[in-house]
């Protein structure tokens, strides 16, 4: 080994670092045998424990619990923001839950036509859907499946002297469910102000002394499931 | 690897990325460390040194999937981020005060720079780290400091950091041999400056030893 190859490996012979035992071995050779390569030698050896002095001394630094602090609390605000951001697709999934409960509504709807309720006489009958009933005129002509724009022009066929103002049904409470069990009718009755009184209905001074008409949804078992009044 | 507790590096990241705040703190704490000095050795700075090991993190936090397990260790990764955050705030701070092309050249006798009086970029004050141990240390500290960046990083890297020239060159994305060759060049330098920054006395007292 000569003089340039030595300063080429001198600071890995000093760092004890790179340089395998055969290389190490010809360039400590030649340091004992050239005092210029020795003296570097020696230099570079007091930088490498200078420098592992200061390494030593620093060793115990880091940064304050401040930083850690920070830290955490981001690594909880990024996961809760994470959090937040995967619930979109749960507010997707609810939104296309009602949406087919929308479309099922609409085609049970389109089974069973929603008419407006002009009907002539007492004890009228006709297929109910819930808490709508058709006419009597219409009820005997339109099959089960006929469609609210057939059921409309059905109604169209009534004068104005002819029409009829009736409340919304009410659910009979004590029947413990509103939901149609089967197929119903709608049957009109005369009560009393002291029936209107029992079924829980109000009873006005106006009607005090004078029978009302009443239409009742009556299950195929004969249970009524909700009753309106009609003027 | 006992901070490791028999997972994988990659095993604690991913637990981290899923939320688990214990597998990140884990993380934190054992290299947090390591991270502040290489950044503080870097700048100087107390200040700086905080707020680099602090986006080194944020980091981790924000895009820990970016870490490859086959592409090089997590300390590797870690001080990647530290040293694009280090030269962020060199590009950031040379917009205000010129650059030290060399610094070393700046140096006067007694130890100080003329432009800041600690031969450190003229930005960065360095924060009083206690010096009680001894004047060898602080002038060693000067000296790394006053090094252009890219012969203090391996210095820093490879010497202080103890990394080997492979991992010192995942770390600067470089070669491993101009990882070795600039540590030479960085090394010479350092014995050149820290023979300059001998007091007279001392000098004296070396050449009357020799004769």
């Amino acid at each position: 080994m000569n003089c340039v190859q030595f300063q080429e490996i001198v600071h890995d012979l000093a760092r004890d670092a790179g340089l395998d035992q055969p290389a190490r071995r010809d360039a400590l050779a030649h340091a004992d045998s050239c005092p210029r390569c020795d003296e570097l030698l020696s230099e570079s050896q007091t930088l490498t424990a200078a420098l592992r002095s200061l390494a030593a001394k620093d060793g115990a630094l880091g940064a304050s619990e401040r930083v850690e602090e920070a830290l955490i609390g981001a690594f909880r605000q990024q996961h809760s923001a994470a959090a937040h951001s995967n619930r979109p697709w749960q507010w997707g999934l609810a939104s296309v839950a009602g949406l087919a409960a929308l479309v099922l509504l609409s085609v049970l709807v389109l089974r069973h036509p929603v008419v407006s309720p002009p009907t002539h006489g007492n004890g009228a009958s006709a297929t109910p859907s819930g808490a709508a009933v058709a006419p009597e005129s219409a009820a005997s002509s339109q099959q089960p499946d006929a469609s609210v724009e057939s059921a409309a022009n059905a109604n169209s066929n009534f004068s104005d002297a002819d029409t009829e103002y009736a409340s919304a049904f009410v659910a009979l409470p004590f029947n413990g469910e509103t939901a149609p069990v089967g197929d119903e009718v709608v049957v009109r009755e005369s009560l009393s102000p002291a029936a209107l009184a029992n079924l829980g209905l109000p009873v006005s001074e106006a009607n005090a002394g004078e029978n009302v008409l009443a239409d009742f949804v009556v299950d195929e078992d004969g249970t009524p499931r909700a009753v309106r009044l009609v003027e | 690897m006992d901070w490791l507790s028999g997972h994988s590096e990659d095993d604690l990241v991913r637990q981290m990325l899923a939320g688990d705040e214990g597998a990140f703190v884990r993380v934190y704490r054992r290299w947090q460390a390591p991270i502040y000095r290489f950044a503080l050795r870097m700048s100087g700075n107390r200040s700086i040194a905080e707020d680099v090991t602090q986006e080194v993190f944020m980091s981790l936090i924000r895009d820990g999937g970016r870490f490859d397990p086959a592409l090089g260790s997590l300390s590797g990764y870690l001080f990647g981020i530290a040293r694009n955050h280090v030269r962020k705030r060199y590009d950031r701070d040379r917009f205000l005060v010129p650059f030290v092309e060399n610094p070393i050249a700046d140096v006067h006798s007694n130890g100080h720079n003329s432009r800041n009086g600690n031969g450190v970029h003229p930005s960065i004050v360095v924060a009083p780290i206690d010096l009680g141990r001894g004047e060898t240390i602080a002038m060693v500290r000067d000296a790394v400091l006053s090094l252009p960046g890219h012969y203090r990083e391996v210095v820093v890297l490879c010497d202080l950091q103890e990394m080997s020239y492979e991992e010192a060159a995942l770390v600067l994305e470089c070669a491993v041999g101009t990882v070795r060759s600039r540590l030479h060049r960085a090394r010479t330098l350092l014995t050149e400056k820290l023979s300059e920054l001998q007091s007279p006395e001392s000098k004296a007292a070396a050449g009357g030893m020799r004769q």
